[in-house]
C-alpha cells in the first residue's frame, strides 16, 4: 500500500466526518473550515451506556501536527471528565497512559482515537468513576 | 470516492451537528425535513415492496439467468459462505504454467490489487480459451528493438508467472491467521467481544488468511514452473509440452506493443476497443467496469438548498455501463483477433513444439529482420475497419465479464430502502405514540394539499392516520423480513 | 512498499523531459506518488500572472482511480473550495485511465480559464459569481495578486 500524504489523508477523514459515515457514537470536523493546513479539529464522544458517562456528550480538541499520521495527534478534553489517561487540570489525554496514542499506527485515524477513548470510559475500572458535573469545562 | 467530497459551507461544529442528528432521531425537528421524510416514505414503501417483489420473481426467472435450481442471488449469505466463495475465486486467479493459451495465461500477472480482480474468472478464462480475448501475457517493463534473438529468449525465460507479493503487508500486521490448512478459525476470535466486534475481527482475519493462502498457492505454482524450466534445460529430450519453445518466446515478444493504460509491453495483438480501435491489454481490460451505484450528479443552483443523498429515493440510484477509456463511448467492449500462427496450449499444439514457420530454412533472415512477420501482423490488425456495435457477437463488453452488476444495483437499492424504511418506522412510531408531538402537526397540516384541498381538515387527518398506520406496518414488516 | 508501477515511472520521466507549458510537477523524494505542482493562471482570466501551488497524489489504484489534486494557494473560484478541493469532472465521474497527470493538470488549468458556477463546490463564491459577476472577478483578481505570487517558491501562505 502506498503512503497517503498527510493532507489527502486528512481530507479523507474530513469527508467521512462530514458525511456522517462513521459510527453514531462519535463525530469530528474541522475547527476552522478556512484552515488549509487542517490542523485543528473538534470532536465529540457520546458517553457509553451503562456507565457514569451515559447520555453525556464530551467535546475534545484534536490537533493533527505536520507529521500526522506518522505521529499521533494531540488530544484534549474540553468537557470535564475524570479518566486516568486524562490530565485532571488541563484535560489533555496523556500519551503514555493511552495505548492508542502510545502505540500509534499510521492506519489509525481520529475516529480510532475517539472510539478508543469511548471504550476507555466503559472499562470496568473506569465506568463507575465519579464524574464532574455535566456541562463543566477545563480551562 | 474522489478527492472532492462534501461541501464545507455546512455548520462545522460537530457538537452542533451531533445535536441535529439526535434531534432528528428524537423527531424534534420541524419543517421541510419532516415533509421530506413523509413524502419520501410514501413512495419508498411502495417502491420497496415492488422492488423486492421484482427481485424475488427475478430469481426464479430463467430468462434472467436464474432458474428454480440456482441459488437466489438476493438471499443473504452467511459469512462462511462468503468466505468460501472468495477463496474459490482467489484459487482461480492463481497463474499456472500449464493453463496456457498462445503463450499467455488464464489468470492475471498481478499488476492490479487483488481486491480489484472482481470479474467473473470462469467467463474470462473461457473467453481466452476461445481466443475471443487476449490471454494474460506476462508483461515486460521495457522492450528494446535492438535486442538479439538470444537476448529476447533469455529475458522471456526469466519472467515469473506472477509479480512478487508484498512481504507481510502492514495491513495484516498483528492479525492472527492460525493454521491456514485448518478451515476453522473461530478460536482466533475474542469470544468476550461484542457480536459486531467479532464480525469485524472475523472479516479481518479471513482477509489476512486469504492473502497468505494466495501467496502460498502462487509460490507453489512458481516453484513447479521453475523446476520444470530447469529440467527442460538439462534434458533436451522429452520437454514439458506446456513450456514454450524458444521460437514461441521469440516470435511473441519480438512482435509486441505497449498497452496505453499500464505502459507495459505485451505480445501483439492486444485487444482492440470496439468503438475507436485502440489497443488494451487483458489485465487492464478486466479492471474497467461500471461505477458503483450512485445518485445521478446534477448541476445545481447554488442558491437553492440541496436534498442530501439519504433523503433521495433509492430507485433513483443508477449505474451506467462503463465508458471506453479512450473515446468515452458508452458500453465499453473489445474484440480480439488472435495470431493464427501461434495457436498453442489449450486447444492448440504443444507450446513446446511451436516452430516459427520456415524458421530453419531462413534463420538469418528472420532473426535479424522480422519485417515479414510484422507485415503479417499488420494485416491481421487491419481486418477490422470501422467500429462495431456493443451487441455484436464478437464484442466482449465490460458488463459481460461482470454479469452481476444488475443484482448489485438492486441489492444497493434494497439496502438504502431498508435503511430509510427503518428510520421512517421509528419516526412514525414516535408520532403515533405521542400525538402532541410537534412534528406530527407540522406534517399533517402541510403534507397533503393546500387549505383549498377540498377535504375537511378532520377527514384529512383521518386519512393521514390510516396512511401512517399502514406505512408503519409495512416498514416494520419489511425490516423484520430482512433480518 | 510495493514497487512503483511502470506507468508512474514513465509519466514522471515524460513530465520532466517534455514539460507542459505553464505547469510543473515534481515528485517528492520520499514519496514518488506525491507531486508538488505549480500552475500558471491562464491569460485573459482573472488568475492571469498568478502562479498557484498544488499537490497531487496518485492513489494505490491509479490509473484505475483518478489522481487526488488540491490547491495549496488560496484562490477565489466557484469550483474550488476554501480547503483547495477542486470540483472537476475528470477528477471524479469522468476520470478515465487513459488520462494522465499532464492531462489532469491541463484540465485544472482550463477550469481556471472557465469557471462553472452551476456546478459549485464553494457555494458562496458561486452565488456571488452568478449574481454579481464583476465583483466576483475583481475579487478573484485581487486574491491572485495577494496569494498567487510568482516569486513564492516555498509553502504558500498558511492562512
Amino acid at each position: 500500500m502506498s503512503k497517503v500524504p498527510r493532507s489527502f489523508r486528512l481530507l479523507e477523514e474530513l469527508e467521512k466526518g462530514e458525511k456522517g459515515l462513521g459510527p453514531e457514537s462519535c463525530s469530528y470536523g474541522l475547527s476552522d473550515s478556512d484552515d488549509i493546513t487542517m490542523t485543528k479539529w473538534n470532536g465529540t464522544i457520546l458517553g457509553p451506556p451503562h456507565s457514569n458517562h451515559e447520555n453525556r456528550i464530551y467535546s475534545v480538541l484534536i490537533e493533527c501536527g505536520p507529521s500526522y499520521p506518522d505521529e499521533p495527534p494531540k488530544v484534549k478534553f474540553v468537557s470535564k471528565i475524570n479518566l486516568p489517561c486524562v490530565n485532571s487540570t488541563t484535560g489533555e489525554v496523556v500519551k503514555e497512559k493511552f495505548h492508542t496514542l502510545k502505540e500509534w499506527k499510521r492506519s489509525y485515524t481520529m475516529e480510532t482515537v475517539l472510539l478508543e477513548l469511548r471504550k476507555e470510559m466503559a472499562t470496568p475500572s473506569n465506568k463507575k468513576l465519579l464524574q464532574p458535573q455535566e456541562g463543566t469545562t477545563f480551562e | 470516492m474522489g478527492n472532492v467530497p462534501g461541501k464545507i459551507d455546512s455548520p462545522q461544529d460537530p457538537a452542533n451537528r451531533k445535536q441535529q442528528r439526535s434531534e432528528s432521531l428524537n423527531f424534534g425537528s420541524q419543517g421541510p425535513k419532516n415533509l421530506n421524510r413523509n413524502r419520501r416514505a410514501t413512495s419508498l414503501v411502495g417502491n420497496l415492496l415492488s422492488a423486492s417483489g421484482r427481485a424475488r420473481s427475478d430469481s426464479y426467472n430463467s430468462a434472467n439467468g436464474y432458474n428454480g435450481n440456482s441459488p437466489n442471488p438476493y438471499k443473504k449469505k452467511s459469512l462462511k459462505e462468503k468466505e468460501k466463495l472468495k477463496e474459490k475465486h482467489a484459487r482461480q486467479l492463481v497463474v499456472k504454467y500449464n493453463e496456457t493459451v498462445d503463450g499467455g495465461f488464464l489468470a492475471p500477472f498481478g499488476c492490479y490489487n487483488f481486491d480489484k480482480l472482481d470479474y467473473e474468472a470462469d467467463i474470462v478464462k473461457n473467453l481466452i480459451i476461445e481466443r475471443r480475448l487476449a490471454p494474460f501475457y506476462t508483461p515486460l517493463q521495457e522492450f528494446d528493438q535492438t535486442w538479439t534473438r538470444e537476448e529476447v529468449i533469455k529475458i522471456v525465460d526469466g519472467l515469473p508467472l506472477h509479480c512478487s507479493f508484498q512481504q507481510d503487508p502492514e495491513e495484516f500486521e498483528g492479525v492472527p491467521t492460525g493454521d491456514l490448512a485448518d478451515d476453522e478459525f473461530d478460536y482466533l476470535l475474542d469470544s468476550t467481544a461484542s457480536k459486531r466486534e467479532q464480525r469485524r475481527q472475523r472479516s479481518k482475519i479471513s482477509k489476512a488468511r486469504l492473502y497468505f493462502k494466495r501467496v502460498g498457492w502462487q509460490e507453489r505454482a512458481n516453484e513447479r514452473y521453475l523446476e520444470l524450466k530447469l529440467m527442460n534445460k538439462k534434458h533436451t529430450e522429452a520437454k514439458n509440452p506446456a513450456l514454450p519453445s524458444d521460437d514461441l518466446k521469440y516470435t511473441l515478444y519480438k512482435n509486441g506493443a505497449e498497452c496505453p493504460i499500464c505502459f507495459l509491453y505485451f505480445p501483439k495483438p492486444l485487444n482492440i476497443s470496439r468503438c475507436c480501435k485502440q489497443p488494451i491489454c487483458t489485465e487492464c481490460f478486466v479492471q474497467i467496469k461500471r461505477a458503483a451505484p450512485h445518485f445521478p450528479h446534477e448541476e445545481v443552483d447554488p442558491t437553492q438548498d440541496q436534498e442530501p443523498d439519504e433523503l433521495k429515493d433509492p430507485n433513483l440510484l443508477v449505474s451506467e455501463p462503463a465508458n471506453c477509456p479512450y473515446c468515452a463511448t458508452a458500453e465499453f467492449g473489445v474484440t480480439y483477433e488472435p495470431r493464427r500462427d501461434v495457436r498453442t496450449g489449450i486447444n492448440g499444439i504443444y507450446a513446446s513444439e511451436y516452430k516459427i514457420a520456415e524458421y530453419k530454412d531462413r534463420e538469418g533472415l528472420v532473426s535479424d529482420s522480422s519485417s515479414n512477420e510484422d507485415d503479417e501482423l499488420v494485416t491481421i490488425e487491419q481486418i477490422r475497419r470501422g467500429s462495431i456495435a456493443a451487441d455484436d457477437p464478437s464484442v466482449i463488453t465490460s458488463d459481460s465479464i461482470r454479469p452481476d452488476w444488475e443484482i448489485n444495483l438492486t441489492k444497493e437499492r434494497l439496502r438504502l430502502a431498508r435503511r430509510s424504511a427503518k428510520a421512517t418506522a421509528i419516526h412514525m412510531s414516535n408520532q403515533l405514540i405521542d400525538p402532541e408531538h410537534p412534528s406530527r402537526h407540522a406534517s399533517i397540516s402541510s403534507s397533503v394539499g393546500g387549505p383549498d384541498g377540498g377535504n375537511s381538515p378532520q377527514r384529512r387527518q383521518k386519512t393521514l392516520e390510516e396512511l401512517d398506520d399502514e406505512m408503519l406496518q409495512q416498514a416494520i414488516k419489511l425490516s423484520l423480513q430482512d433480518h | 512498499m510495493a514497487a512503483l508501477p511502470k506507468r508512474i515511472i514513465k509519466e514522471t520521466e515524460r513530465l520532466v523531459s517534455d514539460p507542459v507549458p505553464g505547469i510543473t510537477a515534481e515528485p517528492h523524494e520520499d514519496n514518488l506518488r506525491y507531486f508538488q505542482v505549480t500552475i500558471e493562471g491562464p491569460q485573459q482570466s482573472p488568475y492571469e500572472n498568478g502562479v498557484f501551488q498544488l499537490e497531487l497524489f496518485l492513489p494505490d489504484d491509479y490509473p484505475m482511480e483518478a489522481p487526488k489534486v488540491r490547491f495549496l494557494t488560496k484562490i477565489y473560484h466557484p469550483n474550488i473550495d476554501r480547503l483547495g478541493r477542486i470540483c472537476l469532472d475528470v477528477l471524479k465521474n469522468n476520470w478515465s485511465p487513459a488520462l494522465q497527470i499532464r492531462t489532469v493538470l491541463l484540465s485544472v488549468q482550463a477550469l481556471l480559464a472557465s469557471p462553472n458556477p452551476n456546478d459549485p463546490l464553494a457555494n458562496d463564491v458561486a452565488e456571488e459569481w452568478i449574481k454579481h459577476e464583476d465583483t466576483a472577478i475583481a475579487k478573484a483578481k485581487e486574491w491572485t495578486k495577494l496569494y498567487a505570487k510568482p516569486t513564492q517558491d516555498e509553502e504558500p501562505a498558511k492562512e
